[in-house]
């Protein structure tokens, strides 16, 4: 047998740090992650929809989070708040249904001249696959969160346009 | 989602990282903070690979002690060893034909028709 301690991972196969700019500033940005009206409106990734979608948002308050494609394929995922410190950082649980094994998102906002830069942390996957899998999803609902940010802005800080359904690019 | 068992065990070990854990625990309980020790990986992530280990009743963890050592369980390999098991014979029945060859080479015919 192969010693254990020939095992080689590191440290940061295990992390996953994005990081994104926004059009808007920090405290627009950090309300769209607030509230579930807004939340509906962006969160992806490209070609699932929410069909679920609770937010507690207060620290130890749950959120519930159902991704879905057109073709009735679910993903349902959920988490608690551990830190939030509006509108610069926030912290929650992030856990996949399907197994419950529990990981953390960190992000923080920084203003970035009339927009933000937000810095994206999640820990620990299991594998570099599972790593860049979760790469790939939050990296295309980012995106969509950047162009809701811009209708958001644009609209005065309100709620705009419909809930994405399953199957939405 | 619940995966057969044979599924779950598969997948449980399909990481280097869980089954060196597992050979760990070979030898011995041990803690979290021990199984941690020879990898370059947070206690976050061991966490999770016990819980996938867990599951596929691979190990139990101790309930009421404050450290929750782990320990292995075998019947998950045992019944992998049963999978395994069906298809024995394969190289088994190779065994058998070399044994009947080699008797025929100490006959001095190593030419002769295989059994």
């Amino acid at each position: 047998m192969a010693l254990a301690s020939k095992v080689e991972r590191r440290v940061e196969d295990e992390v996953l740090l994005l990081s994104r700019s926004f059009d808007a500033p920090p405290a627009l940005v950090f309300r769209l992650w607030a509230e579930p009206e807004h939340r509906v409106r962006w969160w992806g990734p490209s070609g699932m929809g929410p069909t679920r979608c609770e937010v507690d948002f207060r620290v130890g308050g749950v959120w519930r989070v159902t991704m879905a494609r057109a073709d009735g394929f679910e993903h349902p995922v959920h988490g608690v708040f551990t830190e939030i410190d509006e509108p610069r950082r926030l912290c929650f649980t992030y856990i996949n249904d399907f197994d419950g094994l529990r990981m953390l998102v960190e992000m923080d906002f920084e203003a970035e001249g009339e927009g933000t830069r937000m810095h994206f942390r999640q820990a620990p996957f299991l594998s570099v696959g599972e790593r860049d899998g979760h790469g790939y999803g939050w990296t295309s609902t980012l995106s969509i969160l950047a162009s809701y940010v811009c209708k958001v802005r644009d609209a005065g800080g309100v709620v705009v346009g419909q809930p994405r359904q399953p199957g939405d690019y | 989602m619940q995966a057969d068992p044979l599924t779950a065990t598969f997948a449980a070990l399909a990481d280097p990282t869980r089954r060196a854990i597992l050979e760990r625990l070979s030898t011995g309980e041990a803690t979290v903070l021990e199984l941690a020790e020879p990898f370059a990986i947070s206690l976050p992530a061991i966490s999770r690979h016990l819980k996938v280990l867990e599951k596929a009743g691979l190990i139990s963890r101790g309930r009421d002690a404050q450290w929750r050592p782990c320990r292995i369980e075998t019947a998950a390999l045992e019944q992998l060893d049963g999978w395994v098991g069906a298809y024995r014979r394969l190289w088994q029945g190779k065994f058998d034909r070399m044994d009947a060859y080699l008797a025929q080479i100490q006959k001095g015919k190593p030419n002769g028709p295989r059994q």
